[in-house]
């Protein structure tokens, strides 16, 4: 009896224990290169916040970039892999005049790939990405971006 | 009696053109510590929007770091300096619930570990880590330490 009491209260702990938190990276991300086919679209000088959520450190397995503006945003986000050094297809969705779901698929590339451990305080990406929200009328348009964040603290 | 148009001319344009751009780096800053701070004066996890200016090549001569969240923004000026490794005596004033406002007590600055170190024109970014004593200049605050971290990108236009 006092086994199946333990046993119960165990499990309602579990039940009632709050997730691990994702170790998360903010900061922010600036444009500073733009090609013809992101005309009125994106722009060299263009500057957002960011969030980055990588694989690993117990965290859920996916990576994501996220760029928050004044009036919007737009996310990139693959599951189970890691962004690397050529361009992966990434899903890409957004909020600006309403929700916003991408028809195509974005593409992000890093320069190169930084490893992140526990002890990663800061955390800088530099990168591409091509067609940034997967438009038929945008697949050309590619822009270079530097993100430079810290690790979330609560 | 051309020459004398031409000539005002030049110096008109002279006097509206702008000036030199300052080398700016623009940001985030999250607390990552706090001591002696009441809940209303800083919490570890509060961050906000950031532009760091250095007192280095082409720039006027001061350092200045701004704190900007949605409903407000502070702002910490020293002149003819940069920020140190020891704490250094900041004008501070800012924005909020009205008119201009400005700090009632010292607030003070360190800068712990710049990286780069050295700033140029063509820094890409920047990591700061330091320290505000009373960062908002409030009475009562004045024992008030948050320890902070700093990630920035030069402006480009």
């Amino acid at each position: 009896m006092v086994s199946y009491i333990a046993k119960a209260a165990a499990l309602l702990l579990v039940m009632t224990a709050p997730a691990q938190a994702e170790v998360l990276f903010r900061g922010t991300f600036l444009i500073t290169a733009v090609n013809e086919a992101c005309a009125g679209h994106r722009s060299v000088g263009d500057q957002s916040n960011a969030q980055f959520h990588p694989r690993g450190l117990g965290n859920d397995d996916f990576t994501a970039l996220t760029t928050i503006w004044e009036f919007g945003g737009q996310s990139y986000m693959i599951d189970k892999a890691s962004f690397g050094t050529s361009y992966k297809k990434v899903q890409t969705g957004g909020l600006g005049w309403s929700t916003y779901n991408s028809t195509l698929q974005a593409s992000i590339l890093l320069n190169a790939v930084p490893t992140i451990t526990a002890t990663t305080n800061v955390l800088t990406l530099v990168g591409k990405i091509k067609n940034p929200n997967g438009q038929t009328d945008r697949v050309d348009c590619e822009f270079s971006f530097r993100a430079v964040m810290y690790k979330d603290v609560e | 009696m051309i020459k004398k148009p031409l000539l005002a001319a030049a110096i008109l344009a002279a006097f509206i053109q702008p000036g030199q751009a300052e080398t700016n780096f623009r940001g985030n800053v999250v607390f990552t510590a706090v001591k002696n701070c009441s809940a209303s004066d800083a919490e570890v996890g509060w961050n906000f929007r950031s532009t760091f200016h250095a007192p280095m090549s082409g720039n006027d001569n001061f350092s200045g770091l701004s704190l900007v969240y949605q409903y407000g923004a502070i702002g910490h000026r020293l002149e003819n300096a940069p920020f140190g490794k020891t704490y250094k005596a900041t004008k501070t004033g800012g924005v909020g619930w009205g008119d201009a406002y400005t700090a009632k007590r010292q607030t003070s600055i360190l800068i712990s570990s710049q990286q780069p170190t050295t700033l140029t024109p063509t820094t890409p970014s920047v990591i700061l880590a330091g320290k505000f004593k009373n960062v908002w200049g409030s009475i009562g605050a004045e024992n008030c330490e948050v320890t902070f971290r700093g990630v920035y990108v030069r402006r480009v236009d």
